[in-house]
């Protein structure tokens, strides 16, 4: 087919479209794929039995204010660079400022205890748990994010892939929240940390295969 | 590209809300953008620019069924050339993948036939076996089975009978089949 031919027929029947769509869409897969990967944690491992104690603690608000932070930040980036055209920007380096935040808090929560406690604060029981159960809860946001960035025409895979990681591994360590009893800065900095940077990883390198069009 | 610029964005947003004469004429700007673009990079690449126009054509697919993803953060021609580089890049990869495909191939294929001799030996052995061959029989090989003339044409040329150059070859052929196989180990 002629090129101007193509031109013609494309322009035939031009419909109307919402540019507004694609950030609509978006909001509905986060907030959908957190209700469900909370639900999906509460029906598995239950919700905390100290719940309502915890929601008077500043310990709690730190820890849901942290990863509320990096997911917003994620997500801020995922928008830019899911759109062709957009330089790369650094957004994924911003993370570094609520984590830094965090490892402060650790800093000086390990400084008022002797070294000889550190071991036992770090290795709290269910580190293991934490570091699998955070990967597993974002393969919720992260099929879904998945599904939503394809319909857009993502350019660089691999970063918008780490970002969607990054968005995806926030999403599942925010509904694990909801049954982990742990809220030191030292646990959160270290293992939540750790579940979230899994999830990134896999998505940076899975996303020219993820994201593919 | 010497005609004035038109308005891209208020092109493109124009085209968004439906008006189909701002639709043709983005894309038919858009098009001759896209036309030099590819033609330049396949150039520099070294691949034919053959592909270009589909490559054109393609990503004018692509922009008219994503237009609902341009939201204004970036120019029109820098999210247009971000798509246009990304199918560049998909068509030489799978480009390269087909011709480092083909020569796998053709080398499998060449070691098979012969013994894992490669074909410029093979031919120069080919010569030397030939050039053993009395001259009634080396000339209507030479002149039918490589050079492709037919029967009638060769047997004028050396001044042979039909007859006596398809006897000639025939009988060559088993000559040199037996020297070749002499030859060889």
């Amino acid at each position: 087919m002629n090129t101007d031919d193509l031109i013609d027929f494309l322009s035939t029947r031009v419909e109307a479209v919402d540019p507004r769509r694609q950030d609509r869409i978006v909001a509905l897969a986060v907030f959908g794929s957190l209700a469900a990967a909370a639900l999906v944690c509460m029906l598995t491992l239950g919700l905390r039995p100290d719940i309502v104690e915890a929601l008077r603690t500043p310990g709690f608000f730190l820890k849901i204010g942290f990863l509320g932070t990096v997911v917003a930040i994620a997500i801020y980036g995922l928008r830019r660079a899911a759109r062709a055209g957009n330089a790369r920007s650094r957004t994924l380096l911003f993370v570094l400022v609520p984590l830094g935040l965090v490892w402060f808090a650790a800093g000086v929560q390990l400084a008022s205890l002797s070294p000889s406690q550190w071991y036992e604060v770090v290795m709290f029981r269910e580190w293991r748990l934490c570091v699998v159960a955070i990967p597993l809860l974002s393969a919720i946001p992260l099929v879904l994010l998945t599904l939503v960035l394809r319909e857009a025409v993502p350019t660089e895979l691999p970063y918008c892939g780490a970002l969607l990681g990054l968005v995806a591994g926030g999403i599942g360590a925010l509904a694990y929240a909801s049954y982990c009893l742990n809220d030191t800065p030292v646990y959160v900095g270290v293992w939540y940390a750790t579940g979230i940077a899994l999830v990134t990883v896999f998505g940076w390198a899975m996303g020219p295969r993820l994201l593919r069009w | 590209m010497t005609s004035p610029e038109p308005d891209l964005e208020a092109l493109m947003r124009a085209s968004q809300s439906g008006d189909a004469a701002a639709h043709r004429a983005l894309l038919h700007h858009l098009s001759g953008r896209l036309r030099s673009y590819f033609r330049n990079r396949l150039r520099r690449s070294g691949t034919g620019t053959d592909e270009a126009e589909d490559l054109v054509q393609d990503t004018l697919l692509v922009l008219h069924t994503k237009r609902h993803t341009y939201d204004g953060s970036s120019p029109v021609l820098a999210w247009t050339y971000g798509i246009a580089r990304y199918k560049l890049i998909d068509y030489l990869r799978a480009n390269a993948r087909a011709l480092r495909h083909v020569q796998i191939d053709e080398v499998d294929d060449l070691a098979d036939a012969h013994d894992g001799f490669s074909a410029v030996d093979t031919a120069r052995e080919l010569h030397r076996a030939l050039a053993t061959l009395p001259r009634h029989f080396r000339l209507p090989i030479e002149y039918v089975k490589i050079e492709g003339l037919s029967i009638a044409e060769a047997a004028a040329r050396i001044g042979m009978s039909d007859a006596a150059v398809k006897i000639g070859i025939h009988r060559g052929m088993k000559r040199l089949a037996a020297v070749l196989s002499e030859a060889r180990p």
